[in-house]
């Protein structure tokens, strides 16, 4: 059977779905034996067809009218080459322009529309796979048409490789102007985001999981493989597992990203980090990511948070670059060494941390941590650490700390990724932590009496 | 000025569900007013607000307990509703995009509205294509994915939410078929007057028959074969009870998996 599928560009550039477009329809194509057409319309067709001429591609038509998309310009052009090609199938991509035109095009040629396609196959007729209830459930459909027209979702499919062999020829689609009753006026951008993140190729995000900054050393080892920068980041937002496999959000913070301690490109990565935290925190961002970096072990517990997350409509993330990561990871490492393994210690909330004779303990460990972290050639002062630990403790009064929340369930504790590690680079370093060895020694030895070390 | 606003309820998902045949077993299911046709409703009755004259009727095709959602729509300012059902819409299997936009299309006919607007699409099929198909089946201009409008003398001034940050400025000719996204606007919480109001306001409920079809209109090329939960990546095995059997368990596992003997 014969496939036509139509491609997508902005602004100049052929976006990637175009290709995944070609991956898929020669799929359906290949199956059957049959041929793969493309169409491309507006815009420098020619350059446009150059990209698509990949392997399986059979035909490409080029429709030059107008520099943009228009739906009214999509929906005759795609309607013309539709009768001319006499697909069996017409893939489109389900992006917001595909959803602008498609449903027209099926309604004139009055063939059965599918939207949305995660899978496709044909065996007698058209079996189309996709997603319902927000991705909880997958469906198959069977078409029963002679034709149908089906859009295709986003980065399902790899993008088409190689050289092809098609032939080029432009397509007379005889537009009708009286029937274009709108007009794409310009674009606008928003909030600055370049970065398209559902277009990036990977996207890794390290966590707690790499437990030790020694452990690291894979996550260079994946960029460099990947040709791709390192960033450091942090966060803010309180989270709690609730039960296996659910996280809760219970309190919405920051999210910061800037260069990692050790960059041989601060500023190219604080350019990417603005590019990133810009596209990020836009309006319904429903993609989160970001690459935590550890200074002196991870210091990244989720005690920061703040109010209650209880919005059906998840805000967009708040997402800020941040030139001095490695002063940033050091000032929540301070707040984690003086808030959990006190409150862990004492069993109370940190609201305790306030005013009771345990703050100034918690206060000690903090400028500690801001002595070593000094001594490793990091700006922070005592008495910042200690400004932002009372802001913490003040705005999480009600929060149990996450090594509160393991002692009462029994659980091995953070400890050596928080005071541990600070006791550790004091150490090395020979700065002298007397508050900060002494909790590290009484979790430590919680844990041993509980079996947990 | 008449406003047609096309309004859903859909179904959402327990995180802990089972399957029952086709669909979702009843007892998983909560049912609300479609998030996005809540941005749409808002975006009317706002036009409304701020114009002369300007009715607010809203269209859903779906069964009576559906009215508790429609009622929403009328606390929150809409002026009536037009509910389409009957026992062969019922009986029909998927209603496919091209069957829901025929069934709009009758009710169109008989309100002849100056402009109609519907959410992007439905949390729960998602299908995305009932707005454009609707517009393309009644000649109208139409545009989607619309999170910015502004009316002017005969043209909708729209900005449509493209991927990655970037928002297209189109004009539209009017009468237009408009698919609005989240975002365009705040929507309000009803009033409890608005709530009390609703109960007084005007729920119209159609059969086939009435708004002129035929029941080979649903009649779909269309039909749902399969429905399932997407095999996951990982799965994690929770072993309970006593140290004793669940170590037997855990033993069990790994000499079966090949890594002790």
């Amino acid at each position: 059977m014969t496939v036509l599928v139509v491609a997508e560009h902005r602004r100049g550039e052929l976006r990637d779905v175009s290709l995944e477009l070609l991956s898929a329809g020669h799929q359906l194509a290949d199956a059957t034996g049959g041929d793969l057409h493309v169409g491309v319309i507006s815009g420098d067709v020619e350059g446009y067809a150059d990209r698509l001429n990949r392997e399986g591609v059979d035909a490409i038509h080029t429709v030059a009218h107008g520099e943009e998309f228009n739906h009214d310009v999509y929906t005759q052009a795609v309607e013309r080459l539709f009768d001319a090609v006499e697909p069996t199938v017409l893939l489109v991509p389900n992006s917001v322009n595909g959803l602008d035109y498609a449903p027209a095009v099926a309604e004139r040629l009055d063939v059965p529309l599918v939207t949305d396609a995660v899978d496709l196959a044909y065996d007698d007729g058209l079996t189309v796979t996709r997603e319902m209830y927000g991705s909880k459930v997958e469906t198959t459909l069977d078409v029963d048409a002679p034709q149908a027209a089906v859009t295709v979702r986003p980065a399902e499919w790899p993008k088409a490789e190689g050289s092809g062999d098609a032939s080029v020829e432009a397509f007379d689609a005889a537009i009708d102007e009286s029937t274009v009753r709108s007009n794409v006026t310009g674009y606008q951008e928003v909030g600055g985001g370049d970065i398209d993140i559902t277009d990036a190729d990977v996207l890794v995000s390290v966590g707690r999981g790499i437990e030790e900054e020694d452990n690291l050393e894979i996550i260079h080892e994946l960029a460099e493989a990947l040709d791709a920068p390192v960033l450091a980041g942090t966060a803010t937002y309180g989270a709690d597992q609730s039960s296996p496999g659910t996280v809760t959000c219970t309190g919405i913070g920051q999210v910061a990203i800037g260069p990692r301690p050790g960059s041989e490109t601060p500023e190219a990565d604080l350019a990417l980090a603005e590019e990133l935290a810009a596209a990020l925190s836009k309006g319904d961002a429903d993609t989160a990511g970001g690459a935590d970096g550890v200074p002196g072990g991870d210091a990244d517990a989720a005690d920061g948070g703040e109010g209650d997350a209880k919005d059906d409509d998840p805000p967009g993330l708040d997402v800020v670059a941040e030139p001095a990561m490695p002063e940033r990871l050091w000032r929540k490492l301070a707040v984690n060494v003086g808030i959990n393994p006190t409150t862990a210690l004492a069993r109370t909330e940190n609201g305790a941390l306030a005013a009771n004779e345990i703050a100034e303990t918690a206060r000690t460990a903090a400028r500690e941590t801001a002595r070593v972290a000094q001594a490793t050639g990091v700006d922070l002062e005592e008495r910042d650490a200690v400004a932002e630990l009372d802001d913490v403790v003040d705005g999480t009064a009600e929060n149990r700390s996450s090594m509160l929340q393991d002692v009462e369930t029994g659980r091995h504790t953070e400890i050596d990724q928080l005071a541990g590690a600070v006791v550790d680079r004091a150490d090395e370093h020979g700065v002298a932590v007397p508050v900060t060895r002494t909790l590290t020694g009484l979790v430590r030895e919680w844990e041993r009496a509980n079996y947990l070390r | 000025m008449k406003i047609l606003v096309t309004v859903k309820e859909v179904a959402a998902v327990d995180d802990e569900f089972e399957i029952d045949g086709l669909g979702i077993d009843e007892r998983y299911l909560t049912y609300d007013l479609n998030e996005w046709d809540e941005y749409a409703v808002e975006e009317a009755v706002q036009l409304a607000e701020s114009g002369e004259d300007v009715e607010v009727v809203t269209v859903t095709v779906g069964p009576e307990d559906a009215e508790d959602t429609i009622r929403q729509a009328l606390a929150k300012g809409a002026d009536r509703a037009v509910r389409v059902w009957d026992d062969a819409i019922s009986g029909a299997g998927l209603l496919d995009p091209g069957t829901k936009a025929r069934l709009l299309e009758a009710v169109v006919a008989e309100e002849e509205p100056d402009l109609i607007l519907s959410g992007v699409q439905a949390g729960d099929d998602a299908f995305g294509a009932t707005g454009v198909t609707l517009a393309s089946r009644l000649g109208w201009e139409w545009a989607a994915v619309v999170n910015d409008l502004e009316l002017d003398d005969g043209v909708a001034n729209v900005h449509r939410e493209l991927e990655g940050g970037v928002e297209e400025i189109t004009e539209v000719d009017l009468p237009a078929v408009l698919t609005i996204q989240t975002g365009i606007n705040d929507p309000r919480y009803a009033s409890l007057r608005g709530i009390r109001q609703a109960q007084q306001k005007e729920l119209t409920v159609q059969s086939l028959a009435d708004i002129g079809l035929d029941v080979d209109v649903l009649d779909s090329p269309i039909e749902q074969t399969d429905l399932y939960e997407p095999e996951s990546e990982g799965e994690a095995t929770i072993y309970e009870g006593s140290a004793d059997e669940t170590a037997a368990d855990l033993a069990e596992l790994l000499r079966e998996k090949g890594v002790a003997q």
